[in-house]
């Protein structure tokens, strides 16, 4: 009894870890989201018509097959139970996106990580454009002329906002949220271009380029 | 057994004092010593400069971490280190870094003390580099020419700072360009903007030059090095017509009359005359609208030091023909003559000279005059004569130099000097003299210079017919007279007595002589 007492001073003596190896905790449990056979990202952003799936990744790896999943559409306060398992497959048009994760530990711990799902339309550019393929315009070098287009993103309800970039000759204009600009600097003869659209997420449209034929109208006298 | 049972005991119990060093454990407030730490960041490790607890840097920046202990850094301490989001990076009390990681970072200086306490203070960077402002890339391209200013005008660039999503501002100006003698209406636009754009809806003037500039700062506070300095030109409102604008160099400081002149090439009947008044800093002209051809451009200026410039140009419908590289420059000095036209002049209250410029008016504040090294400060200057006022006590024995200094609006500066004779003689002699043609004349030279000097020779000559009267060569006496009669000289002369000392001093007075008719004054 006495040797008892006095072993469990000299354990508090000890400078023992806290851990042995195999209690080591779990690091991190990201979510991961995968649409259209593409990679799996961090960046949760789904478009709205394929399906797509959501999975947990554990860190170290090794315990992944340790912990069990629970998805969950949680909305004022009340989880609905989606599915069990580290991955989950899902439609975007669905109402009860999932947007919590619970990860158990055999030992009853859990972990709980709320995440949101962004359903994201990809813009759309016209192809109707100004100058239309194949045009002439009249004027110099130093003449302005008129590049005009025209987009759409089905998100702009929803605080979306769209970017051009326009490609004049393969040099590019960073034209902000403008549709149309004026721009000169082109010589006599073909030129082509073509405009860019991006979403504040990232996902983008484009058109082929469009030739135009400038005639130097003070060449021409 | 029961040996090593005691053994055991003693052996367990020498372990557990160990454990337990009750005296260092024992705590006395009396000895207790408040311990704290206080971290700063500064931009210097000079103390005159404030040490804050939050601050932004660049990312060229060097940061000062500094740490301050209550009551001093030599207490008993186990560790002490900083930590740079949550990893050590330093194990100093103070260290300077250089953060190239943009972005937000914690830093946190720790401290364990002699009981293992724990003390912390913590600091907040935000770190980024400057913006980069893409000042190639915009829309309209410098030089854009026949902007529609009825219509909207759309300006677009880009700007990023490199390695971390900021926000940006951007500073936009938009201006007309001043021309001379014309007044604009354009109100200057100077804003600040939240997105790489601006529209402009409001009415811009035909035929003119916008000037517009951008520079990129970040939410950091960062701004651009690089600035996009532009221009584009407005169209006219008829058809038909263009516009010429030039830029003119010019030496002159102030404001010179210049007369522009565009001939039709195909019919020189038609000849448009504008005449404006530039100077160095206001030197960009513009005709307004002119019908569109070719022309011969001359300009000139009223002032004929500036010369003429010539230049066949084409204006096109629509266009502004810009036209630079004009010179008109003044390389030619002033002008300075006495009022005699002599650059030897004998001494006087005040002496006159004529100032003539090609290049314009010379201005009285442009004009100075020095006796050798003093400056002349009695001096009066208008309409081209410049009275020079000298004093009694300026008078000399010896030849004095006087400086004209002039200076013209094109900065040509012109030094001219004047001999006054010797003013003050050391000898009397004769001074203007009438007699008539039957009486005689007594030349006469007294000389009683202060300084003992030996006279070499004593002369009279006639400057008028440029022939000796008399020459005493070899002389030591200081005084001569001769009895000369009337007949010997002309109606008038001029006559210079000198006195050459052995030194080579040599003093000389002009005077006149005028012989005059005894009959005629017989007659009278």
């Amino acid at each position: 009894m006495t040797a008892s007492f006095l072993g469990l001073f000299l354990v508090g003596c000890l400078d023992a870890p806290d851990y042995t190896d195999s209690l080591k905790p779990v690091e991190s449990i990201r979510v991961l989201v995968q649409q259209n056979g593409e990679t799996y990202s961090t960046l949760l952003k789904v478009h709205p018509s394929d399906p797509a799936t959501l999975y947990a990744e554990v860190s170290p790896e090794k315990y992944q097959e340790d912990l069990v999943f629970e998805w969950y559409h949680s909305c004022n306060g009340k989880d609905s139970l989606l599915d069990r398992g580290s991955s989950y497959s899902f439609y975007p048009s669905n109402d009860s996106l999932p947007n919590k994760l619970i990860a158990f530990d055999g030992e009853g711990n859990s972990q709980t990580q709320e995440f949101t799902i962004v359903v994201n339309s990809i813009p759309i550019l016209s192809d109707t454009t100004i100058p239309a393929n194949g045009d002439t315009l009249y004027g110099t070098t130093a003449s302005a002329f008129l590049f005009s287009w025209y987009s759409i993103d089905w998100d702009l309800n929803n605080n979306d906002t769209l970017f051009h970039t326009l490609d004049i000759d393969g040099k590019e204009f960073d034209v902000g949220t403008l549709l149309e600009v004026k721009q000169s600097g082109m010589s006599a003869g073909v030129h082509k271009f073509r405009v860019i659209v991006r979403d504040l997420y990232g996902d983008a449209d484009t058109i082929a380029y469009k030739k135009f034929y400038v005639i130097d109208t003070l060449e021409a006298k | 057994m029961k040996l090593l049972r005691t053994s055991l005991l003693i052996t367990l119990a020498g372990l557990l004092q160990s454990c337990f060093d009750s005296d260092e454990h024992i705590f006395d407030e009396a000895d207790s010593i408040d311990i704290t730490v206080d971290a700063t960041i500064s931009r210097t490790m000079a103390i005159t400069i404030p040490s804050v607890k939050a601050d932004t840097f660049n990312t060229s920046d060097t940061v000062y971490f500094l740490t301050s202990i209550n009551p001093n850094k030599i207490i008993n301490v186990q560790d002490y280190y900083w930590l740079m989001d949550g990893v050590q990076c330093s194990s100093d009390y103070n260290f300077k870094k250089q953060i190239t990681e943009p972005g937000y970072h914690k830093f946190m200086f720790v401290l364990k003390d002699h009981f293992g306490d724990m003390h912390y203070d913590s600091l907040e960077v935000w770190v980024a580099d400057s913006p980069t402002l893409n000042d190639s890339t915009f829309t309209p391209a410098n030089g854009t020419q026949a902007i529609d200013p009825s219509e909207s005008i759309f300006f677009t660039w880009s700007a990023h700072t490199e390695g971390i999503r900021l926000a940006h501002r951007y500073r936009f100006t938009l201006s007309e360009q001043n021309y001379t003698n014309t007044e604009t209406q354009f109100v200057t636009i100077d804003t600040i903007l939240t997105e790489p754009h601006y529209i402009y809806h409001n009415k811009l003037y035909p035929f003119k030059k916008y000037n517009w500039t951008v520079q990129a700062i970040n939410e950091y506070g960062f701004s651009s090095e690089e600035r996009i300095e532009s221009s584009f030109f407005t169209k006219g409102k008829m058809p038909g017509e263009g516009s010429l604008q030039a830029t003119i160099s010019t030496s002159q400081d102030l404001a010179t009359p210049v007369q522009l002149s565009l001939q039709n090439s195909d019919n020189p009947q038609k000849k448009y005359s504008y005449s404006y008044s530039f100077s160095r800093v206001d030197n960009k002209i513009s005709t307004g609208a002119v019908p569109a051809g070719t022309y011969q451009l001359t300009i000139s200026s009223s002032y004929p030091d500036f010369g003429e410039y010539k230049k066949d140009v084409v204006i096109n419908e629509g266009y502004v023909t810009v036209v630079d590289g004009i010179r008109l420059v003044d390389s030619i000095k002033p002008s300075v003559v006495s009022y005699s036209g002599l650059d030897t002049l004998n001494f006087a209250d005040s002496l006159k000279f004529i100032i003539k410029d090609g290049g314009g008016a010379i201005s009285a504040a442009n004009v100075s005059v020095h006796l050798e090294n003093d400056l002349v400060t009695d001096k009066f200057f208008k309409d081209s004569i410049l009275t020079v006022i000298l004093r009694k006590n300026e008078k000399s024995w010896a030849y004095r130099i006087l400086t004209v200094t002039v200076n013209d609006g094109s900065q040509n500066t012109l030094n001219k000097s004047f001999y006054i004779s010797p003013s003050e003689l050391w000898f009397k002699t004769n001074s203007d003299t009438t007699i008539t043609s039957d009486q005689s004349i007594v030349l006469f030279i007294n000389e009683n210079n202060p300084f003992k000097f030996e006279i070499d020779t004593l002369k009279f000559f006639n400057l008028t017919t440029n022939t000796p009267i008399v020459s005493i060569p070899n002389t030591g006496k200081r005084t001569f007279s001769a009895e000369l009669e009337a007949q010997l000289f002309d109606a008038f002369q001029t006559i210079r007595s000198s006195v050459i000392y052995t030194n080579g001093i040599v003093q000389h007075k002009d005077w006149n002589l005028y012989i005059k008719n005894a009959n005629a004054k017989e007659e009278e």
